[in-house]
């Protein structure tokens, strides 16, 4: 992925990885800032910018509504697309970059599906659902790629509204229930039902109360998990490598991350072999400072912002 | 003629941007970044206004790197190729390098061997940083690169900063010392390698030419100061370029100082108040 260095480069930085100094002066646990900016493209029904040091990523959701079929209850509930621009990666040919973009797709794919079983999704059960369509864009690169762009994901999810539905059936002539008593005969008339009197009399379509920029935000938005790149160069262990330093390291060890401290997710890159006894340390070690980065995320997304203007919420760290 | 447009009082060139009137093309000739439109040249670039007698130009502030004959470089090798390497230095295109353009073992001189060019990757392989010279180049822009001097050849004991090459000025000389005993390499290019001092007689190749420490790829051992020293400067360099500031190795000495007084950590110059204050004083001694 990253451009290969020469053999006097990658012992230099390794040596001093060892010793714990990094080439630009931070410890191995440091992170460089973190910027983070909700609302950034008015079209999407959330959307976040988010750069580690020069890394900068920008995420969009948009809803979509999506008819349920029987056998596609867990398909499809999310399409994830994620694009390199070229001039982030000046060193990758064309294939390079669409199978790096490929990658990335996977693992957002991988990340959020499991994430998006709120029932605040359905709109008439069994029938229809809100499909999320998230699309993430690598503007620049710099080492630590993944964390910059789930930390871009959680944000858009933060900011993502979901507007309010209600259930509409038809009502036929002389079944008229509640407020409808007046029936007068004509079958296409509609009567509006809320939503879960819509939902026992089998709702057939909806409709929006909220306009395009209002609505609920997700549930449980507090607890999605953050991403934390582990670099592992045995026997130290480092964070937010820049391009250099990731190339020193033979594995990396993605962990998810919730705020409360569960870990929920692994993804182990690159082919070295991994000792139980080191995984076990990192992961402790890891988990804690995840926690840690996934409260001062949901502290400064929670700060009251102007919404219209793209806030800036960093940088922290 | 009034000549305000050029210069402002301080003897600041002034910046236009693209699809800016400069001035009036019957007394002016377009240059580089410019282009004539209703008897007006106009700039296509964002950048500096440059003129010389009666040509105009801009000068874009963002740029790869345009090779000049003679300019130092910083490169990497990206291909060998047969008796050729191709080397990345932030142009247009990668430039080459010759193997009749470097030096081998067993003397300056020598005729280049077929099995010379069996072993190029003994002497550069891909991804290893060299500093050279441009030579004359092709006629399809792509620079020729040589590195036959004792003081050119690959880079080790150290790390490469990357800046943009409108911050290097040309100068006497691109190797410089600092006082923190840490040596600069100023690629034209914006490629800027620093690395461990090395004394003066202990270079490779004082006394005859050791091919074997001039392809080294081991580095020296570098004590810890040694390493904190190379961080700061790299950090400095950051710092000035985020903020477009030429890079010379005077301004980068007087900061290194201020850092050292204010006891500053090198993480800490990466944030921004830090860079700010730093940068305040360090423009305000100079």
């Amino acid at each position: 992925m990253a451009q290969p260095l020469s053999k006097a480069e990658s012992s230099y930085t390794a040596a001093g990885l060892l010793n714990s100094q990094r080439p630009d002066g931070r410890s191995l646990l440091d992170y460089r800032p973190i910027t983070l900016a909700t609302g950034v493209a008015p079209t999407a029904n959330g959307s976040a910018r988010a750069r580690i040091g020069d890394t900068d990523v920008v995420v969009a959701v948009k809803l979509d509504m999506q008819r349920m079929d029987e056998e596609d209850e867990e398909e499809g509930r999310c399409v994830c697309s994620v694009e390199c621009s070229p001039s982030a990666f000046p060193h990758l040919d064309r294939d390079a970059l669409s199978d790096l973009s490929t990658d990335l797709t996977d693992h957002l794919r991988t990340y959020l599906t499991p994430l998006l079983t709120s029932p605040q999704l359905l709109i008439i059960p069994h029938a229809r659902r809100w499909q999320l369509a998230v699309d993430a864009l690598v503007l620049a690169h710099s080492g630590n790629l993944h964390d910059t762009l789930f930390a871009a994901a959680r944000s858009a999810l933060w900011d993502l509204r979901l507007p309010r539905t209600r259930g509409v059936v038809y009502d036929a002539p002389g079944t008229g229930v509640g407020g409808d008593g007046s029936g007068t005969g004509s079958v296409e008339r509609a009567g509006v039902l809320d939503h879960m009197r819509g939902m026992g009399r089998q709702a057939v379509d909806f409709e929006l109360e909220d306009g395009a920029d209002e609505g609920l935000p997700l549930e449980g938005r507090d607890d999605l998990p953050v991403c934390l790149t582990m670099n592992l160069l045995s026997p130290v262990y480092y964070l937010d490598a820049t391009s250099v330093e990731e190339a020193c390291s033979p594995t990396r060890l993605l962990l998810f991350v919730r705020p409360s401290g569960t870990l929920c997710g692994i993804q182990k890159l690159g082919s070295a072999e991994l000792h139980p006894s080191e995984l076990k340390q990192a992961l402790q070690e890891g988990v804690k400072h995840a926690k840690e980065m996934a409260g001062t995320m949901n502290r400064r997304l929670r700060e009251p912002t102007t919404r219209s203007l793209g806030s800036n919420l960093g940088p922290f760290s | 003629m009034d000549m305000d447009w050029d210069f402002d009082d301080e003897g600041v060139q002034k910046l236009t941007s693209p699809g800016e009137v400069i001035t009036s093309a019957t007394q002016f000739m377009r240059g580089h970044g410019t282009f004539v439109e209703d008897n007006d040249v106009v700039a296509s670039l964002s950048g500096t206004i440059e003129r010389v007698n009666k040509l105009v130009s801009v000068r874009a502030l963002r740029t790869r790197y345009h090779g000049e004959v003679g300019d130092l470089v910083v490169g990497r090798i990206t291909e060998v190729q047969a008796a050729r390497w191709k080397v990345d230095v932030n142009g247009h295109q990668d430039a080459l390098l010759r193997l009749s353009s470097v030096n081998l073992p067993g003397g300056v001189q020598r005729r280049k061997l077929e099995s010379d060019e069996l072993e190029m990757r003994k002497f550069f392989e891909e991804g290893d940083l060299l500093v050279a010279e441009v030579q004359p180049t092709h006629g399809d822009g792509a620079l020729n690169l040589h590195t036959r001097s004792l003081k050119y050849g690959k880079l080790r004991n150290g790390q490469l900063v990357t800046v943009s090459p409108v911050l290097i000025r040309r100068r006497n000389s691109h190797f410089c010392s600092l006082p923190c005993g840490v040596d600069l390499i100023l690629g034209m290019n914006g490629y800027i390698w620093i690395a461990k001092h090395v004394a003066e007689n202990q270079k490779e190749g004082e006394e005859g030419f050791d091919a074997e420490a001039v392809y080294s790829n081991k580095n020296d051992d570098i004590d810890m100061e040694t390493r904190a020293a190379i961080s700061r400067v790299s950090n400095l360099i950051h710092v000035f370029a985020r903020r477009s500031i030429p890079i010379t190795d005077a301004i980068l000495a007087e900061a290194y100082d201020w850092a050292v007084q204010q006891e500053t950590s090198p993480s800490d110059l990466l944030r921004a108040d830090v860079g700010d204050t730093m940068v305040a004083m360090v423009t305000a001694l100079a």
